[in-house]
């Protein structure tokens, strides 16, 4: 062994064995080094107590967990929830609510609006509808609340949203009409989808779908290539009478009575939308009935 | 109930000692390096470094860190800290270790001229001490006084088992040239 690795040996507090202790004893520098590491020890660190440190330490530290735990309080939480959803609900009504276009007719009032894809929708009188203008591209959807026609251009699904049901078209031209519980769908080309109750129907061009409160009529199409009402006039086929009126009503905002009339009687013909007296002429005189007008209130009786 | 979430994940460890804010982790880091710690500095830069003031100082800058200090790495932050902030206290003074007075009352056999060269052989090995590198004293001072195994002070000091032995071995022969007068 060598003598570094010897010395080296003791220096690390090994035994050493009797061969290597004899050995090192032979050393010239035993003498020198026992000496000098034994004289080591009189220039010993201070002792340090731990124990009493850490105490004097533990004053001079600033508590962390306990200022952490103040962070996480629960209504500094519960404001910060609270601030979210005031600024969610904000958001949601400062803009998606008011990119929500709403279009409504006033009676004897017919518009014509070009939704953002270039469709067009015919308002009937006494009509609104709604639709999200922003979002028009990925979701042409239109909530109808009474009649129109619907020039849909080509493109994807489009809905049209009514308390009986929804209609969905693509690319097609079709007339909605909704009164109450009462809803008439025509379709004038393409295919129009009508799901209510979760039946789908397919309307073909000239089918027509009419769902009153008890009963659902499929039927085709007698009436010329757009509905009449965009001519302005309202066109019946062997219609009861009752229905008649209800659409007169309807078109004037203005309420009618009746005396010893026979509401069921059909009636086929039509009326203008715009004069309320050749309206009403053109639906008594056939039926040999007489009106008068009071106080914007229209009774029909026969005499 | 989401920021309540939030601050459940940001407090959980990812790792168990991902940070050393956990007061009673802290307080074991304390016990198991102060005074390796203060000895450490003790031995490099000897007594007017203050060296129990440095240990305390060291711990403060761990505690304020300790967010960003993983258990692994605190010894090393504790023995960084302390060695600079006794840097910057001592103006590179020659270091001069103090030997503990020679306890004569149950040694009345030794004579006075004993007890004189053994004084001046003290001296001269304060002085041989002073003269040693700060490196090999450390190293030197540890085993010697404190009694620690090469492995334990390559730990402490981070370097390697080989570069104590030699340190140690330096010094010892260093001393020994010095006090002998070769």
């Amino acid at each position: 062994m060598k003598k570094e690795d010897l010395i080296i040996k003791w220096l690390n507090n090994q035994q050493l064995t009797k061969q290597e202790s004899e050995a090192f004893e032979q050393l010239d520098v035993f003498d020198s080094y026992v000496k000098i590491s034994r004289a080591a020890t009189k220039f010993k660190a201070p002792d340090y107590k731990s124990e009493e440190a850490i105490l004097t330490l533990k004053d001079k530290l600033v508590p962390k967990n306990q200022k952490r735990a103040t962070i996480i309080s629960y209504p500094k939480v519960l404001m910060r929830i609270a601030a979210i959803l005031v600024l969610g609900i904000g958001l949601y009504f400062s803009f998606v609510k008011e990119y929500n276009t709403r279009i409504q007719t006033l009676a004897s009032e017919n518009t014509s609006i070009e939704l953002p894809d270039a469709s067009v929708v015919e308002m009937n009188a006494l009509s609104s509808l709604s639709y999200n203008k922003s979002d028009w591209k990925n979701n042409r959807k239109i909530t109808l609340d009474g009649e129109a026609f619907f020039k849909v251009a080509k493109g994807q699904k489009f809905d049209v949203y009514t308390t009986r049901g929804v209609i969905s078209v693509l690319g097609t031209k079709f007339n909605v009409k909704q009164r109450d519980n009462y809803l008439k769908v025509t379709c004038y080309e393409g295919v129009v989808s009508v799901s209510y109750n979760d039946v789908i129907k397919y309307l073909k061009e000239g089918d027509l779908i009419e769902m009153s409160a008890d009963k659902i009529v499929e039927g085709s199409l007698k009436e010329q290539e757009k509905p009449q009402w965009l001519t302005n006039r309202s066109v019946f086929y062997s219609t009861p009478y009752e229905k008649v009126l209800q659409e007169l009503e309807w078109q004037y905002g203005l309420p009618i009575t009746t005396k010893n009339i026979d509401k069921s009687i059909l009636f086929t013909g039509n009326f203008v939308h715009f004069d309320i007296e050749t309206a009403l002429k053109s639906i008594t005189i056939p039926m040999q009935l007489k009106y008068s007008i009071t106080n914007k209130n229209i009774t029909l009786y026969k005499e | 109930m989401f920021f309540l979430f939030l601050d459940k994940i940001t407090k959980m460890p990812k790792d168990l000692f991902e940070n050393v804010c956990e007061e009673k982790l802290f307080s074991e880091i304390f016990k198991k390096h102060s005074k390796n710690l203060h000895d450490f500095i003790y031995y490099k830069y000897g007594p007017d470094s203050n060296p129990k003031d440095q240990v305390q100082e060291a711990f403060i800058k761990l505690w304020d860190n300790c967010n960003k200090v993983s258990l692994h790495k605190a010894k090393s932050f504790l023995f960084t800290v302390a060695n600079n902030l006794s840097l910057n206290q001592i103006k590179h003074n020659v270091v001069k270790l103090k030997y503990q007075q020679q306890d004569n009352t149950d040694k009345t056999n030794e004579s006075p001229q004993f007890i004189l060269e053994e004084k001046e052989y003290l001296q001269k090995y304060q002085r041989a001490l002073a003269k040693l590198s700060e490196a090999q004293r450390v190293a030197f001072l540890l085993n010697r006084i404190e009694g620690k195994r090469h492995k334990e002070i390559a730990e402490m000091l981070g370097i390697s088992r080989k570069a104590v032995e030699k340190r140690i071995y330096g010094a010892l022969e260093k001393l020994r040239k010095d006090i002998d007068g070769i």
